[in-house]
């Protein structure tokens, strides 16, 4: 069943009281000269005092630490509002064009930090709270974009988000907002299912996790020394736990997103780096990466994980080796997962160096450390896929049932025979892009996809000599080109011209189709050397392009020129046959290519006047031009491109008649009118 | 697929038995089948791989996975009987010798021969290890409610996993009960499979598992109705949530268990499958090695799918552009048997084969209604490109997100009449990731010090830096709004006329009065607002107008 994590939806709180005005008690310092030219006096006495980071500034700051890790794991799919207690409604929607950490910033740009009030709150504060407390009740209840697709596709939705509250317990009491907010959800409830049941944009909430950090100036000693769970009610369950302000809390934010998104960390050991000063050595570093926890499963089934755990401030951290890094990612052939990574200190040296290592293409290949006894095993892979870096796992095992298989035989003759390259084609016409983000997943469909495939597999034949069609070296790129579904520009379309007017000039030739031509040679020509072989292959060119006729106008346009030509030969053919002696015919052949086509085109240009395929039936070899072939070239330049009256091609050698489905079905009138008017 | 066959090796099983006439012992029937076993599976495949446990209180290891079968044999000698049969070390043998030998993604047989539905009276007794994986159980149960996770009994958990999930995690769980190491679900693809030599009489005892909520516990209830027998082996493999089945056997005749019950038993466990590969209208039949499902079900445990006769592919993609899904299992592709002659059908299994691998491709496959995987030509994830390469499929975990997303462009999504048209698909808007271009983070002092340090660096180049100072100072104005640190504004001025001061030789008289209207600027209180930025200095005349990005 495909639903929604509780992660999908989460909203920032921050209590904007006065109390956060409060100096966290961390000082920041930003003054560059003291750490440039530390021995100057001088300036030593001028020295600007470091920063007082107000609690306000440090929730901000750790909650756009956790957005920006968010955003930078998962590009759709794990919303985040912002909403302050001084505001009435959340700052920013469920809406994908709302999301983003670009747009958080603005937002937070736009909100004024609370002024400094007493510590004791007004009755006033309380009632601001409760409404924000409803509001962002209000805003786990809205659907999101993801929701509503599911809804619609009539997949039951359970109604799930998070809130992280920033407050503090010296400034409220926290077990009344706990309480207020398990009967605030029934009561929502209760509306949404009388007054709002069948609105696509309103579900009732089902679960909801109150996350409440009470914050703690970094003097004092934290009121709670481990998270506490409170099942409230069967909607609420809630999260307390407290953190010390200043940096501290970015850290636990980091923390909690891992917790939240599932996520683990890696630490790339050992980067080699140049120093800025000194270029001729290099010193080695680590970088400290986030991804999806399950890229370490392979390491913990088998059990090497013990070999790298590392505890760095509290948090398991699965330390990896930097091994030499490679330019391509295609030497490790499948991989076995893959999750987005970010660099958990964004903006230090090692980790830009790094990133922009990798963002420049190429991969690095991680280690598991080794022991003494142990040998070396390559278990991850660091690559980037259009500016997003990603971690590969690799497969690492002793043994394979792959191992001493005969590999499959290649019999080189066989092999060309297969029609690989006309594959090849194929596979790169209908290539995946890479993952990509998209906002509705409910438009895929794979089905679609097999049912494209099945039409434009529906003649093709393995091998070339499976057919003559496929066999012959001239009519290659016009089968290429036929398969797919796009429509033709003016050089394909001339092209494939060309590649019909080999078949033309065959059939004034008689035995045009000598080895050269053939793309696998055969042992038994006869085949290929039999006199009715033209019409073969017009009989096979419009079995082939039948199933294609539908891609475009100029399939079709191809497929019933075709069909004129077979047709016209079976007429001619069979008039030969009535007119002329069968003893003659050999000689009449014989004639025909002495005198360099004339009798043949003067008795066509009889029977069909001024079919379309005359235009084609030039000698490409001769240099002289007689008047019928200026004429028809004439007419080549002057349609050129341009497909052919439909009527005539349906009806080669009389009037078309207009509109002919008119009278016979006027539901479709329209449509076939439709096709008629495009031609 | 790989065998693993466990022994029961205990004394009961070495109790003489009289069939017919013939004095045996379970013990000499096990062996039998283990040979005549390997004598079918090597005739079927000889590059299979085979490995023999002998289990009495300990696990004792025959065979390694092996291909030599004639030693595999001789090593069903070596088992030494002991007092009891401990199922539990057994299986923990098994488990890690396949985890060492094929990794976590080849699919392995496990076989159990034994006599014994439970010996309840002993230590190690199978209904004591039933227990154990119960109470295991809830305890999983109950740590997936607690971090929000809703526990589906169908949704398979590799177990290791959450073991050391549960270990490192660093909730605080009113648990009276720890996660006893366990090994069941295993780890990897497998099914699991128990021949049971009985007796004529079984004892199985009767009742039923509750769970104590209190205390987090499977506590046995006994019942005195005697249809409510536990067959705690079925238990066992039904807890495995992979495929098996436990097999009963109570002719202990050799001429019935050869003739009779292991062809049929062998024919049920290891005919494989043939699977329709198709693109389109190109087809071959191909097997999987090793199969993940067999002639009897179309169900692969492990992945808790009842999978397709046809393996469809629906695209194809270039590898280097692979983000790969959580794979379950990896299988080698082979034509199959039956058709092989008939050369003009697996002709497509070798265009496809040298089509991806001349172009480095992997072709997206579809394997059931909502699973995926990927073909393509290499040797198992190994590195090594002189190596023969086989054609590979991998299966992947089903996820909504990954291969869906993948696929979700190929056609121009239709148009569709949406019910609210104003809240078309909105796209969030492009985002660079943080790393790619410059975020700012300033919980440590440090990063805030590099971004004055940028400022101060290019106020030096004033002359030909203007533009990026001011892009710098504003992108540090707007952050210092942003996050509500107003103290920087007056420490930055501060720190201008400082810098004024102290290396006035450095600035020209254009750069000094940058910086005087900068310092200005800094203390009026409309460049507080979010919007409005600083611009440069252009003179004491346009000041206003005329402003640079």
């Amino acid at each position: 069943m495909v639903n929604t994590s509780i992660n999908h939806k989460t909203i920032f709180l921050f209590d904007h009281s006065g109390y956060f005005a409060t100096n966290c008690g961390q000082t920041f310092e930003f003054d560059i000269s003291s750490k440039s030219k530390s021995s100057n006096q001088a300036q030593n006495q001028n020295k600007i005092n470091p920063l007082n980071k107000s609690l306000w500034t440090c929730t901000i700051e750790a909650a756009l630490e956790f957005a920006r890790i968010v955003y930078d794991l998962f590009p759709e799919d794990k919303l985040i509002r912002l909403m302050t207690t001084k505001h009435e409604n959340t700052l920013n929607t469920w809406n994908e064009s709302e999301q983003g950490l670009e747009t958080l910033l603005n937002l937070m740009g736009t909100v004024q930090p609370p002024f400094p009030a007493p510590a004791q709150l007004s009755q006033s504060e309380e009632l601001i709270l409760c409404r924000a407390l409803n509001a962002s009740l209000n805003a786990i209840a809205q659907c999101t974009q993801l929701q509503q697709n599911l809804i619609k596709n009539k997949v039951p939705v359970k109604n799930r988000g998070r809130i992280v509250f920033f407050t503090s317990s010296h400034l409220r009491k926290l077990e009344p907002i706990q309480e207020f907010l398990a009967k605030a959800i029934e009561e929502l409830n209760k509306i949404i299912n009388q007054a709002a049941k069948n609105d696509i944009a309103i579900q009732k909430i089902d679960k909801i996790e109150l996350v409440i950090i009470d914050m703690v100036p970094i003097d004092q000693n934290l009121t709670l020394s481990k998270e506490k769970i409170i099942q409230n009610s069967p909607e609420l369950r809630t999260h307390l736990l407290s953190s010390k302000s200043g940096s501290n809390l970015s850290l636990k934010l980091i923390q909690l997103a891992q917790k939240f998104y599932n996520l683990a960390v890696t630490s790339v050991t050992n980067i080699p780096m140049k120093e800025e000063l000194n270029a001729n050595s290099s010193a080695n570093y680590d970088v400290d990466i986030l991804h999806h926890k399950s890229l370490h499963d392979q390491l913990k089934i088998s059990g090497l994980l013990k070999n790298c755990l590392v505890s760095k401030d509290g948090v398991n951290t699965v330390c990896l080796k930097w091994s030499n890094p490679k330019t391509n990612i295609t030497e490790f052939n499948l991989t076995t997962n893959s999750s987005r990574i970010t660099p958990i200190d964004v903006n230090s040296r090692p980790s830009s160096c790094l990133t922009s290592f990798l963002l420049s293409g190429r991969c690095v290949v991680l280690e598991i450390p080794r022991t003494t006894t142990s040998s070396r095993i390559s278990s991850h892979v660091l690559c980037t896929h259009g500016n997003e870096i990603f971690i590969h796992s690799l497969n690492y095992s002793l043994k394979s049932v792959f191992d001493d298989r005969p590999s499959i035989d290649l019999d080189i003759e066989k092999l060309k025979d297969l029609r690989t390259n006309e594959f090849i084609d194929f596979m790169k016409t209908n290539t995946l892009p890479r993952i990509i983000t998209f906002s509705d997943k409910d438009q895929f469909k794979a089905n679609k996809i097999s049912e494209k495939f099945d039409k434009i597999t529906q003649y093709w034949p393995i091998k070339y000599s499976d057919r003559i069609i496929t066999n012959l070296l001239p009519l290659k790129p016009f089968l290429v080109r036929c398969m797919s579904q796009e429509s033709f520009t003016d050089a394909q379309y001339t092209e494939c011209f060309k590649c019909l007017e080999f078949v033309q000039n065959a059939e004034s030739k008689i035995e045009p189709n000598n080895v050269s031509n053939l793309i696998t040679p055969v042992e038994d020509l006869t085949v290929y050397k039999r006199k009715d072989l033209v019409k073969t292959i017009w009989t096979e060119l419009e079995s082939f392009l039948g199933p294609y006729q539908d891609f475009s106008d100029k399939h079709k346009f191809f497929y019933n020129h075709i069909k004129t030509m077979r047709l016209n030969l079976a007429k001619s053919e069979s008039s030969f046959g009535r007119n002329l002696d069968p003893r003659k015919l050999s000689r009449q052949a014989d004639k025909i290519q002495l005198s360099n086509f004339i009798p043949r085109e003067a008795l066509e240009f009889e029977n069909e006047k001024l079919s379309k395929r005359k235009k084609f039936s030039k000698d490409v070899n001769s240099t002289d031009i007689n008047l019928y072939e200026f004429w028809s070239r004439t007419l080549i330049d002057k349609n050129k491109c341009k497909p052919d009256f439909y009527g005539r091609l349906i009806y080669p050698n009389q009037a078309a008649p207009l509109y002919a489905n008119l009278k016979l079905d006027e539901n479709q009138t329209s449509k076939s009118l439709g096709v008629k008017m495009d031609i | 697929m790989p065998l693993a066959i466990i022994i029961d090796n205990s004394l009961s099983m070495y109790k003489e038995i009289n069939e017919n006439g013939i004095k045996t012992s379970k013990r000499e029937i096990a062996s039998l089948l283990c040979e005549k076993l390997i004598d079918l599976v090597s005739s079927r495949d000889k590059y299979e791989f085979i490995s023999l446990v002998s289990v009495s209180s300990n696990a004792q290891l025959l065979t390694e996975f092996t291909r030599d079968f004639t030693k595999a044999k001789q090593s069903l000698k070596i088992g030494k009987p002991g007092d009891c049969f401990n199922l539990e070390s057994g299986l923990s043998k098994i488990s890690e010798m396949v985890i060492d030998t094929f990794g976590c993604f080849t699919n392995v047989q496990i076989l159990i021969l034994t006599n014994e539905f439970d010996n309840s009276t002993q230590e190690y007794s199978i209904k004591n290890f039933y227990s154990k994986l119960k109470e295991n159980e809830g305890i999983v149960k109950n740590f997936l409610e607690s971090i929000g996770f809703d526990y589906d009994e169908n949704k398979y958990f590799k177990n290791s996993i959450l073991n050391n999930d549960i270990l490192n995690s660093n909730y605080n769980f009113e648990f009276n009960k720890k996660l006893s190491a366990t090994i069941l679900p295993f780890s990897f693809p497998n099914r699991l499979d128990v021949i049971c030599l009985q007796d004529k009489t079984i004892h199985a005892e009767s009742g039923r598992f509750e769970f104590d909520d209190d205390n987090f516990d499977f506590r046995f209830v006994k019942s005195s109705n005697q249809d409510s027998k536990i067959n705690y082996l079925n238990e066992i493999v039904d807890l495995n949530g992979s495929d098996g089945k436990v097999f009963c056997v109570d002719n202990l005749n050799n001429k019935f268990i050869c003739e009779n019950f292991l062809p049929e038993f062998f024919n049920s466990l290891f005919d494989p499958f043939d699977f329709e590969l198709k693109c389109g209208n190109l087809k071959s039949m191909i097997n999987l090695v090793p199969s993940p499902i067999n002639k009897e079900s179309r169900f692969y445990g492990y992945l808790g799918k009842e999978l397709s006769s046809s393996i469809e592919i629906v695209g194809f993609i270039n590898i280097p552009d692979f983000v790969t899904p959580q794979t379950i299992s990896r299988h080698a592709i082979v034509p199959s048997c039956e058709i092989f002659q008939a050369e003009e059908k697996s002709s497509f299994f070798m265009l496809l084969y040298t089509s991806l691998k001349s172009e480095n491709m992997a072709a997206v496959i579809k394997i059931s209604a909502d699973s995926y995987g990927a073909i393509n030509c290499g040797t198992d994830g190994k590195t090594d490109p002189k190596k023969k390469s086989h054609l590979t499929l991998a299966i992947f975990r089903p996820d909504f997100s990954n291969v869906e997303a993948m696929l979700s462009k190929i056609n121009a999504p239709e148009t569709k009449i949406t019910a609210s048209p104003a809240k078309g698909q909105v796209q969030r808007p492009e985002y660079t990731k943080s790393y790619a271009k410059g975020c700012i983070v300033w919980y440590r002092a440090v990063n805030l010090q590099s971004d004055v340090q940028k400022i101060f660096r290019n106020a030096k180049k004033m002359n030909e830096k203007m533009p990026i100072f001011y892009k710098e100072l504003n992108r540090v104005r707007k952050a210092a709004i942003t996050f509500g640190i107003y103290e920087l504004f007056q420490g930055l001025s501060r720190m201008f006329e400082r810098e004024l001061v102290n290396s006035a030789n450095s600035y020209n008289a254009e750069a000094s009065a940058q910086l005087g209207h900068v310092i200005r600027c800094l203390n009026l209180p409309e460049h507080k607002d979010y919007r409005r930025d600083i611009q440069p200095w252009t003179g004491p005349q346009s000041h206003s107008k005329q402003g640079r990005k």
